[in-house]
């Protein structure tokens, strides 16, 4: 591990040069890194806790997740390169306006073939949110797994709280382990901020979008759709 | 790597074995599986049907069930009173176990923009053998925010249920907040009675917000002892008590004189180099006017034999944080809450002493923490409530003693490491 570690150090340092720092927090950095040779940008995290749920992405292929390129672990240390989503942000997009019906079931389908990837993996995002949604041309690219964990059966409990508040699920905050239905808690929570530009407790969605948004937020997660592709069909 | 490694399909570079990508070409070098949901179009439409399908065949006798039952809906603000076969059952929200009480408005005067918050709302039950032949009426009971006043708050609540913290109330739920300027919520709580009525109750929430501070050693002197008391003093005679204030601390040592606080602070430590922020002198923390947090992450606690690194009487939070070669690691005393989380207790007489006599519960986690060749790993001695106490992933070894639970405190071990 600290090999692999140390040989990606040494090669971002002679092969790649950094463009920009996007995020500093206690936990790490992310930076937005430059091939020197080929020009191609990239994601460098740099951070400390856990980097399993980039580890079990390192052998996936999905377009509506960035591709994880290279994880190096150094005790608690850890390197991750991914690729880089050019786009606008969620986030960015609902300051000029809100989203049709349409377009947010399709962008909503595309976040839920995300997460069932993630889901499939035994992961679970934790902080589905606009600002980590990404519009590249035609498709939703959910990125940011800083929350992200995998789910452990014997665990009863999460350890901390995760997540950004309002999207975040009731039982994100302990007392239950969040499983798969926090992001479907979030990913309602996220569907009726781009119908309605607010939360549902403030302003649910109208129609049949409403109803979906009032399923997946309920409160109490054995409420909400039991999985992922139980709300893709009702998409 | 010359005995371990591979080469680089795309451009032939020598690449560690366990390489992903390869940074001279920067392309992808593993293989990788598309994945993607299987369709379930069979079975969509089913299910589409089958809702329609069970619709109408109950469709003429639900109709007649439901004009000829008519049943009652009871609503009212902090309190309602149902009766049912001929007792009159008066039930209440209130926030307090020890002054159970009607509160029809729940004012919680500070809370911090953009924290996440969480309190409980407890329902209680007067007449009937505690209410136990209320419940047992009741087909279902939910919680709720169905409005907020302003834009600026988030409010949820979990599903009413009985709580372990709160013995003796018959439904607790637990209310999750934040707020980033002053508003108003309304819960209400909807029993479906077996018998078809509905009883509705309500609840307004009131929070305002407070201010937050930081102060980083630009900011003010804090290099020393004596500097970081003398900020501690200023700040606590001169803000309002009800403010949080950040303290980002420099990697320094802080030797030698006890540092107290009168007031909650929130410690954050740093490293710099080899260098952490460390006290070899005790910190205290005293309880203010107003019942915050105090939080410490990323702090290092060194001993020389005796003493107590930390020692509380409000509430605290210490992540992250490092308890070395003291007499006692951190004490919590007075009508004190602390959790210990991800913290290293190494060489201490005792590692975590939980000694309070009152107060609430903050959290229930007391994870992922290492317990080393200590005396006494964990003492519990006094935990003002029964909410058990989960160790999960915390690691006890070489210590004389793992836990010495005197008070005959709950645990949850079950994820705790004994090696």
């Amino acid at each position: 591990m600290d090999a692999i570690y140390q040989w990606l150090l040494t090669a971002l340092r002679e092969e790649f040069e950094a463009a920009r720092l996007l995020k500093e927090s206690p936990r790490g950095t992310v930076a937005l890194v430059r091939h020197r040779s080929t020009g191609r940008r990239f994601i460098l995290r740099r951070f400390r806790g856990s980097a399993e749920v980039y580890r079990a992405l390192l052998d996936c292929a999905c377009p509506n997740l960035p591709q994880v390129l290279e994880v190096a672990s150094r005790g608690e240390d850890h390197l991750v390169l991914e690729e880089f989503i050019q786009g606008d942000t969620l986030d960015f997009l609902l300051r000029d306006g809100r989203f049709s019906p349409r377009e947010t079931r399709k962008i909503a389908g595309q976040l839920c073939r995300a997460l069932w990837v993630l889901h499939t993996l035994g992961a679970v995002h934790r902080d589905v949110k606009p600002e980590n949604v990404i519009l590249r041309g035609g498709e939703a690219v959910l990125i940011d797994f800083d929350a992200a964990r995998l789910r452990k059966p014997n665990h009863r409990t999460d350890t901390q709280v995760l997540g950004t508040t309002g999207f975040a699920a009731p039982e994100q905050y302990g007392l239950s382990q969040t499983d798969g239905r926090a992001d479907i808690y979030s990913l309602g929570v996220l569907l009726n901020v781009m119908l309605t530009g607010e939360h549902p407790s403030v302003r649910l969605a109208p129609g049949r979008l409403g109803r979906v948004v009032e399923r997946c937020t309920r409160v109490n997660p054995e409420k909400r759709y039991p999985n992922i592709l139980r709300l893709m069909e009702a998409l | 790597m010359a005995d371990n490694c591979k080469t680089c399909p795309h451009c032939g570079a020598p690449l560690p074995a366990e390489a992903s990508f390869c940074p001279r070409c920067a392309q992808s070098v593993n293989r990788r599986r598309s994945l993607s949901p299987p369709s379930r179009g069979g079975r969509r439409t089913l299910r589409r049907i089958m809702p329609v399908l069970v619709l109408l065949l109950f469709l003429g006798g639900g109709t007649l069930w439901v004009w000829a039952a008519r049943p009652q809906v009871y609503e009212g603000t902090g309190e309602v009173t149902y009766p049912l076969s001929g007792v009159p059952y008066r039930l209440f929200l209130t926030n307090s176990a020890e002054h159970p009480e009607p509160l029809p408005r729940r004012e919680i005067s500070t809370a911090v923009s953009g924290e996440p918050y969480r309190a409980p709302v407890l329902l209680y039950i007067d007449g009937g053998a505690g209410g136990a032949a209320f419940l047992e009426q009741v087909e279902r009971v939910t919680a709720e925010f169905p409005t907020v006043a302003g834009r600026g708050g988030n409010f949820s609540c979990t599903a009413p249920s009985p709580h372990s913290a709160f013995p003796g109330i018959p439904l607790v739920s637990l209310m999750d907040y934040t707020v980033s300027t002053d508003c108003t919520a309304q819960m209400t709580w909807t029993f479906t009675m077996k018998n078809g009525d509905t009883i509705r109750l309500r609840q307004e929430v009131a929070v305002s917000t407070a201010r937050t501070y930081d102060y980083y050693p630009t900011d003010a002197p804090m290099s020393t002892a004596a500097e970081l008391q003398a900020l501690l003093d200023e700040l606590a005679d001169t803000l309002e008590p009800d403010a949080e204030i950040n303290l980002h601390l420099p990697a320094v040592t802080y030797e030698a004189v006890p540092i107290t606080a009168s007031r909650s602070f929130n410690f954050y430590g740093s490293t710099q180099g080899e260098q952490r922020t460390t006290f070899t002198a005790p910190l205290q923390l005293e309880a203010g006017t107003v019942d915050w947090i105090s939080y410490l992450y990323d702090i290092s606690f060194l001993g020389s034999g005796s003493g107590t690194a930390l020692s509380a009487v409000a509430r605290v939070w210490v992540e992250s944080c490092a308890f070395t070669g003291w007499d006692t690691g951190v004490l919590c005393a007075g009508i004190s809450w602390g959790n210990v989380i991800d913290c290293d207790f190494t060489g201490n007489g005792v590692g975590f002493h939980f000694d309070s006599a009152g107060g609430s519960a903050s959290h229930s986690m007391y994870n992922d923490n290492l317990f080393r060749d200590n005396g006494t790993a964990v003492l519990l001695e006094r935990v003002p409530t029964d909410l058990p106490l989960n160790f999960q992933g915390s690691v006890f070894a070489g210590n004389g003693t793992d836990i010495d639970n005197r008070c005959g405190q709950p645990l949850d071990l079950s994820g705790a490491v004994f090696p």
